[in-house]
């Protein structure tokens, strides 16, 4: 290899061996990085759903154990439609409860009544999935709302109202039990008692001229809605609706809501005493009851998908709601 | 002209083997595999602490519902035996299958002295308590993620 001036290099075969050894290395190392790249990928991308799913978990565990029995449910769904323009209507899932007891004190008290706290048990949660996005948005409404309350219900018929304004800021008072009217129910969310100054009459909906936080519980809660979990849609794989809530009654009766069909469903809160009649003379038939058409347990199952890590998941969970053993004729323990 | 003492002896200028040159990619080779193996395990023991985030979610959810609402691809997988509610002795009741895309394993056991409410007349039973077990995999042949342990009340018509 040395001539003349004694110059010493690589001679062509060996140029091409040595080049092709390293292109083979190449090759091999660059499809193990591609490959390790969409490992990484998928597992974050998984990973990120479990903690998100987690997270979401335990706030909706949170609000069923803690719904009361005097609770209404409504759940409805919007069927993906095409209209007569050929635009496409996505569709809707939404759930809506009243839960229970928030240790807020909310009746501040006044010169007469200094000192009195009230518990609030009229907090609604919504929980809504929109197909056009894929977003699952969750809501809570406030325990404390400044409200031009009706003197009707206040303790002392009214008469500790009118004195100072700071202490107008109360919550909701609690109610025996919450009945929604099923022709129609969001408007019957607005028609709370401690709303009665709506600018409109007949529209609860709208803040009154005194305080613009008073305003129905259901229009509250629309103000309130923020996103929770993306990406909630459907694998391209998948046969499964994105989104759907299972309800099964105390009768046993399995009640199925997704964005396949147009449905509404409202279930009655019970009365605080138990009692399963309207008057206490009446039978007691635990199964003609609102009682026993209320949910024992709550199925949810959405499907995630991250398109840029071709990852998809579907969740499932159930979770019991507190409920009462049906009083069956005869029945001892 | 070079003047370098270390490199150069009689103007022969020197460079690598064909030897030299395959050992040094080889090695270089072997590092990248290594740094993407380690990567890669990192990845692994990233996806099983998955477990600990929805893991336990998951066992209390089989734990409330034996027949969860389980996706159309899993649905045929999911095995569940009930026992009867009238039964006697020692019932067991089990259900296992992929949900969450973990292998859960459960069991529900009630005695005699679980029964809650009966019908004296008809003999039925109306609620009895149990105890149900639940173990969440990483798989049908995986590791332990999570259990849970609770007791419940059984309705008769609801699962």
């Amino acid at each position: 290899m040395i001539r003349g001036s004694g110059r010493q290099g690589f001679t062509l075969i060996e140029v091409l061996i040595s080049t092709a050894i390293a292109m083979s290395m190449a090759a091999l190392v660059v499809t193990a990085f591609m490959q390790t790249r969409k490992l990484i990928n998928r597992t974050e991308a998984r990973l990120g759903m479990h903690a998100a799913v987690q997270a979401i978990h335990s706030r909706l565990d949170r609000m069923f154990t803690s719904t009361m029995q005097t609770c209404a449910l409504l759940v409805t769904s919007t069927a993906r439609t095409t209209d007569a323009s050929g635009n496409v209507i996505a569709g809707q899932v939404r759930l809506i409860l009243m839960r229970g007891k928030e240790d807020t004190e909310d009746w501040r008290g006044s010169g007469s009544v200094a000192g009195i706290r009230f518990k609030t048990d009229l907090v609604w949660d919504q929980w809504q999935w929109d197909e056009a996005t894929g977003v699952l948005k969750a809501a809570t409404s406030q325990p404390l709302r400044d409200i031009v309350i009706n003197s009707t219900y206040a303790p002392g018929g009214g008469s500790d109202l009118s004195v100072n304004d700071w202490w107008k800021s109360i919550a909701n008072l609690p109610q025996p039990r919450r009945f929604l009217n099923p022709a129609n129910p969001t408007m019957t969310l607005d028609d709370n008692i401690y709303f009665p100054k709506a600018p409109v009459a007949g529209d609860k909906s709208m803040s009154s001229a005194a305080d613009p936080s008073d305003m129905g519980d259901y229009t509250e809660l629309q103000q309130q809605l923020r996103p929770v979990l993306q990406q909630v849609m459907a694998g391209p794989k998948s046969t499964d609706t994105p989104f759907t809530i299972q309800l099964v009654a105390h009768d046993g009766t399995v009640t199925t809501i997704d964005d396949s069909t147009t449905s509404s469903y409202v279930f009655q809160g019970v009365w605080l005493d138990g009692r399963l009649a309207p008057t206490l003379g009446a039978p007691q038939v635990f199964a003609t009851s609102e009682a026993a058409k209320r949910p024992k347990l709550v199925r949810l199952r959405f499907s995630l998908w991250d398109k840029r890590a071709e990852v998809a998941q579907t969740f499932s969970f159930s979770f019991a709601l507190p409920g009462m053993a049906p009083a069956q004729p005869g029945a001892v323990p | 002209m070079s003047r370098c003492p270390f490199l150069f002896t009689s103007q022969v200028r020197h460079g690598f083997t064909l030897v030299e040159v395959c050992l040094l990619l080889l090695v270089v080779s072997l590092g990248l595999f290594g740094v993407i193996g380690l990567v890669g395990y990192g990845t692994i023991i990233a996806a099983r602490a998955q477990g600990e985030t929805t893991g336990l979610a998951t066992a209390v959810t089989v734990a409330n519902d034996p027949t969860p609402l389980l996706a159309a691809a899993r649905a045929g997988d999911w095995r569940f035996t009930p026992y009867n509610m009238d039964g006697t002795g020692n019932l067991t009741s089990t259900a296992n299958g992929y949900i969450n895309g973990f292998y859960v394993v459960r069991t529900e056991r009630s005695g005699d002295a679980d029964v809650v409410a009966r019908d004296p007349l008809t003999n039925l039973v109306h609620v009895r308590s149990a105890v149900v077990e639940v173990e969440v995999y990483g798989s049908a042949n995986g590791n332990p993620v999570a259990s849970f342990t609770t007791r419940i009340n059984r309705q008769r018509g609801v699962r």
